[in-house]
């Protein structure tokens, strides 16, 4: 235990540093991608023991992994991979989604093809407007 | 002389039905990568009288660090059950859930969960030291003994 003793949530979960922070966020990214080792060893139908046999680690280790305990390292994620036959998709997007220049917003509206013209019967328009006089 | 007629109005002494109070915790800095994708929030509440006790199993750094990321997962409404799963072990318990933290050790904090439209409540309320992967009498004793809790909810301390 530490010698300071801290009382208060706020303080007890303040970050102290900015790597700190980094950290946090690496584990839990790590821990994701474990969720998504999870399921797809779960879709295969293995237990951990055999993927961690399978991948040729210890079982040991992948526990620790789906545990969040160790992160994933690449070389774990190339056998991954390479031993499932799996493939991953990477997507990095921004936080908010940005609003579009103006130059894309032309580019798109000029992309659109040219609609056809509709005709409009003016003759029928002018009767049901009578109708709807009456 | 016919046998005493037994009262059916007994409550076991162990039993206490009044509700207790959940103080919510605040919101703490979380990691970006977690949003929730299911619409459903999750609110964490702190069992009051057990507050101090949590309180000092957090002091430890390696401890906290491991919390908040279990706490983080629930806020996205995250379930993993490698790092928090249900203690069911009878009909009583079946509300009862524990944050797993292997790290110095085996610790649970044990957790009730209440169920809302849109809002699952998790409470914290005490942790143990768990020696064995197996329920012990003591642990089973327990989990159905939070599994009777009931809380006032506060939203402000």
């Amino acid at each position: 235990m530490t010698s300071k003793t801290m009382n208060d949530w706020n303080e007890l979960f303040a970050f102290a540093d900015d790597k700190e922070r980094i950290e946090h966020e690496a584990d839990v990214i790590s821990l994701l991608i474990a969720q998504e080792i999870k399921r797809t060893i779960k879709q295969k139908s293995l237990s951990s023991k055999d993927f961690a046999r399978i991948i040729g680690t210890s079982p040991a280790y992948v526990t620790q992994v789906f545990r969040g305990d160790k992160k994933v390292n690449m070389v774990f994620l190339a056998k991954v991979v390479q031993k499932l036959g799996v493939k991953i998709n990477i997507e990095i997007k921004s936080e908010k989604e940005e609003e579009p220049s103006l130059d894309e917003v032309l580019d798109y509206r000029s992309s659109i093809p040219p609609q056809p013209c509709q005709v409009f019967d003016f003759d029928s328009i002018s009767q049901l407007q009578k109708v709807e006089g009456e | 002389m016919g046998k005493p007629k037994k009262r059916v109005d007994r409550i076991k002494q162990s039993v206490n039905l009044s509700p207790r109070v959940a103080l919510r915790l605040s919101d703490f800095e979380g990691a970006k990568s977690l949003e929730s994708k299911s619409g459903v929030e999750v609110i964490l509440y702190v069992d009051m009288d057990y507050k101090p006790h949590l309180m000092e199993l957090l002091q430890d750094r390696l401890i906290r660090k491991k919390f908040r990321r279990i706490a983080d997962f629930l806020r996205a409404n995250n379930m993993d059950k490698d790092i928090y799963g249900s203690e069911k072990s009878s009909p009583k318990s079946k509300d009862v859930y524990a944050m797993k933290i292997r790290v110095k050790g085996n610790y649970r904090i044990y957790c009730k969960e209440f169920g809302f439209p849109g809002v699952r409540r998790i409470v914290l309320i005490t942790h143990r030291y768990k020696k064995t992967e197996n329920l012990n009498k003591e642990l089973r004793t327990l989990i159905d003994t939070i599994g009777e809790y009931q809380y006032d909810f506060k939203d402000n301390e």
